[in-house]
């Protein structure tokens, strides 16, 4: 097993904590922009943008306030790449707040 | 025997070419590195003639698409374009394709190598008031790629497309001959399609490779990999491909009521997925179809298919990871060997188009 190489255990528990994140964000997404989607069709890797969920520029100032909203962390225009996917708002997140854990631990309200 | 690209006379004797599905297609020109280079630098031209383009007429023609089509296309316009699937009874992914409407009905662009079994697929379900028709014999289709697209687009033809919107659809004019313009691609970058009368594919080619570098399926599969496309041969074919395991959920309107495949694919949706397809990247040299993943010994996973990015300077590729380990920022080993690989969000390299399109969004906002 290489050095950086998880248990099965632990990488268990690792997708656990980031599909919580995903799924919140999902719902963040359908509800803040009123998607005709139920948030579990969405992937954690589809794009966002373009013919993937269809977003235009004013969907991603609601996205990003979304984001400001449930995890405490504002995006600027430098961080295109956020955008890209839910898994990528999530690796955004990550770097950016330390504690969105806690919030999705604790329960928090995503509306 | 196979019919050649209405292009063909115009590539170099270096080209290499690839046989996919049904058609052999130019898989490079003369460098991957260089074309590549051009879809995330520049623009490249990519000869699309291995797709079908099928015409769906007459007045059974939307109740036929409508009925076989996983996306609505009631309201869809002359203006724009729609992106789906084409599914089999039991779910299975059996084309990606974009429809637009025309005048008589409607255009079925496949993907690459899929006309004949799309072709069969439509015409097996089609009534007495409907014709189904291959028009490879009459036009021809390019595409164009990159931050510079819009600048080629202006370039090659002889009227503005100011304000295209992302797939919209237009009759414009090209050198004096009546072209249909559309604003989509497989990259992520800025991308536009041409459709023109065969007759004029090689005006079509020698113009558009005066602003556009030609760039085979290679370059271009290795960028629709990096921003996760849907690559139909590589990942839906010869193995137990669903939509889910796939990825290809965005492809599919669940709103929509019906369609074929429709109550499978419900089925396959609420048992959940045994696996589902996750990004990575490695510095191992070779990751083969088919090579396991996991943790020591114990595979969880197998790769589905992998390139070599000259952007990344890593290999990245897709693999489908049984649905408890299945996640980003994961690393696994490469069974039997000292290698790994580390599961990457989507898309694993940024278009270098965003940096001006989603910029200019955020700021607009905020």
């Amino acid at each position: 097993m290489n050095d950086e190489t998880m248990t099965l255990d632990e990488i268990r528990k690792r997708v656990d904590e980031r599909r919580q994140m995903c799924d919140q964000i999902k719902e963040v997404l359908v509800e803040r922009l009123d998607l005709p989607i139920l948030p579990d069709w969405i992937t954690d890797d589809q794009p966002l943008f373009g013919r993937g969920l269809e977003l235009d520029s004013v969907d991603a100032l609601e996205l990003a306030v979304g984001v400001d909203y449930v995890a405490d962390v504002s995006v600027t225009d430098e961080q295109v790449g956020m955008f890209g996917s839910i898994n990528r708002i999530i690796d955004y997140i990550e770097a950016h707040r330390d504690d969105f854990e806690d919030a999705v631990e604790g329960g928090d309200s995503v509306a | 025997m196979e019919e050649q690209s209405p292009f063909a006379a115009a590539f170099p004797a270096s080209t290499v070419y690839e046989m996919i599905g049904d058609v052999t297609v130019p898989w490079r020109y003369t460098s991957v590195d260089e074309e590549y280079a051009a879809l995330r630098g520049t623009s490249g031209l990519i000869d699309l003639s291995g797709a079908g383009l099928i015409a769906v007429d007459g007045p059974g023609a939307e109740g036929l698409l409508s009925r076989l089509f996983t996306r609505e296309i009631e309201f869809l316009s002359q203006e724009t374009s729609v992106m789906g699937l084409f599914l089999t009874e039991d779910a299975t992914p059996l084309d990606v394709v974009t429809i637009s409407r025309t005048d008589d009905g409607f255009l079925v662009e496949t993907a690459i190598g899929r006309r004949t079994s799309t072709l069969a697929h439509l015409g097996s379900f089609a009534g007495p008031d409907v014709t189904v028709r291959e028009l490879g014999g009459e036009l021809a289709m390019l595409g164009f790629e990159g931050p510079a697209s819009w600048d080629v687009a202006e370039a090659l033809l002889d009227e503005p497309i100011t304000g295209l919107p992302f797939q919209g659809v237009r009759p414009v004019q090209m050198d004096g001959f009546d072209v249909t313009v559309s604003r989509t691609g497989f990259t992520g970058e800025f991308g536009f399609k041409l459709v023109g009368p065969r007759e004029h594919a090689g005006t079509m080619w020698s113009k558009a490779a005066a602003h556009a570098v030609p760039t085979g399926q290679e370059a271009l599969e290795i960028a629709m990999i990096e921003t996760r496309q849907p690559i139909l041969h590589r990942e839906a074919m010869g193995r137990e491909a669903t939509v889910v395991r796939c990825g290809f959920n965005w492809l599919v309107d669940f709103e929509k009521e019906e369609f074929l495949g429709r109550e499978a694919l419900t089925a396959q949706r609420a048992s959940g997925p045994s696996t589902l397809p996750v990004g990575f990247v490695s510095d191992a040299a070779v990751i083969e179809p088919g090579t396991r993943v996991g943790v020591g010994s114990e595979a969880v996973g197998e790769v589905v298919h992998a390139v070599h990015s000259p952007g990344l300077g890593t290999f990245c590729g897709i693999a489908h990871v049984e649905a408890d380990y299945a996640a980003s920022g994961i690393v696994f080993d490469v069974i039997g060997t000292p290698s790994t690989v580390r599961t990457v969000s989507a898309p694993a390299r940024i278009p270098t188009s965003w940096g001006e399109l989603i910029a200019s969004q955020v700021s607009q906002g905020s």
